[in-house]
């Protein structure tokens, strides 16, 4: 027998291991009775336990907002980076979109076939074509407000 | 649902509400399981040089629980199951990421992230040659101490003894020729002594 031996953190992990499994296999009052001759104070260990368990729900949730926060800033960025790039007012919007068809010969021709006569498109219809030019990188300036 | 597989009917994803109602269904006896479970495998984790606690892992275990959409039959695994193997993964996965000596502090123990780091780990791992000597000595030394209160109570000790040479239980059994159940009540006493030997009060190793 080697009872004076000091243990290694190996033997003390093995043993750690199968009382783990012995804890795991037991009966809950049979732990409860274990924990109380070790004089435990079981209504300690009771709130311990269940403030540790709430706060993990808390933990998670808090976790959910944060990224629900980030997408909502990244939103919030690409909206800032569209309104930068494209004209605020129907007549800001209408100069550009010519100033990008006439820098993009291009791109005026495909629009043509989409829209027959440009010089009849609506501004609902210029808003869609810059956010479709904005989306293929064609809008590479700022553009200016009025 | 966002799971890769379908579900059967009797299986689920829990959600937070439910978690907390099945929280607020434990016993004071199961609550008790809960916590000798969660103290020996921070106490084995703490020998890896963890700064996890008992209830740091049980916390753990929640949020791994809520964040990895586990799946969870009711009628196979009840609650206190279900957790228990959250926890069980958890060291365990501690296990393998500190073979190369590391330390782990976890979240609940570290400051609140600034700016756009998400808080989404449940602790952070650092590399570590040195796996806090101290703390493993103290664990290693109640051990040895238990064993020692068994000096004439030889059952004890030759099922001490296969435990520290790393032999499963099974293995044991075969050896000594014994059946489960006296397996399972030698164990017991071991298991009330180490109880009885972890300082009481506090929540750490030490």
């Amino acid at each position: 027998m080697s009872a004076k031996k000091p243990w290694t953190s190996e033997q003390a992990g093995h043993a750690l291991d199968r009382i783990a499994e012995s804890i795991e296999a037991a009966k809950p009052s049979d732990i409860e009775d274990d924990l109380r001759s070790a004089g435990e104070d079981l209504d300690s260990v009771t709130a311990l336990m269940k403030d540790a368990s709430l706060a993990g729900i808390k933990n998670f949730r808090q976790q959910r907002l944060h990224r629900a926060r980030q997408r909502h800033e990244e939103n919030v960025s690409t909206i800032a980076r569209r309104a930068s790039r494209i004209a605020g007012s129907p007549k800001a919007r209408r100069e550009q979109f010519f100033a990008v068809l006439k820098a993009n010969p291009s791109v005026q021709s495909a629009l043509t076939l989409q829209y027959r006569d440009l010089n009849e498109i609506t501004d609902a219809d210029i808003e869609t074509a810059l956010d479709e030019l904005d989306a293929l990188g064609a809008l590479g300036d700022p553009g200016n407000d009025e | 649902m966002n799971t890769k597989e379908p579900l059967s009917m009797s299986e689920k994803v829990a959600t937070g509400d439910e978690i907390a109602q099945e929280i607020e269904k434990l016993t004071k006896a199961e609550w008790a399981k809960l916590y000798s479970f969660a103290r020996n495998r921070a106490r084995a984790m703490a020998l890896r040089g963890s700064a996890f606690t008992e209830r740091d892992l049980v916390q753990a275990a929640i949020v791994a629980l809520l964040k990895e959409r586990r799946h969870w039959n009711p009628k196979k695994v009840d609650f206190v199951g279900v957790l228990i193997g959250a926890m069980r993964s958890i060291a365990s996965n501690y296990r393998t990421t500190t073979k190369d000596g590391c330390f782990a502090i976890p979240e609940s123990q570290l400051a609140a992230p600034a700016g756009d780091e998400e808080p989404n780990s449940l602790a952070k791992v650092y590399p570590d040659s040195r796996l806090n000597p101290e703390q493993a000595a103290i664990i290693s030394n109640t051990l040895s101490e238990v064993y020692e209160l068994f000096e004439d109570d030889p059952e004890s000790l030759v099922i001490m003894d296969g435990w520290r040479d790393g032999m499963s239980g099974s293995e044991i059994i075969d050896v000594l020729e014994i059946d489960r159940k006296a397996y399972e009540t030698i164990t017991r006493r071991i298991r009330r002594k180490v109880f009885a030997h972890w300082p009481k009060g506090s929540h750490h190793v030490r």
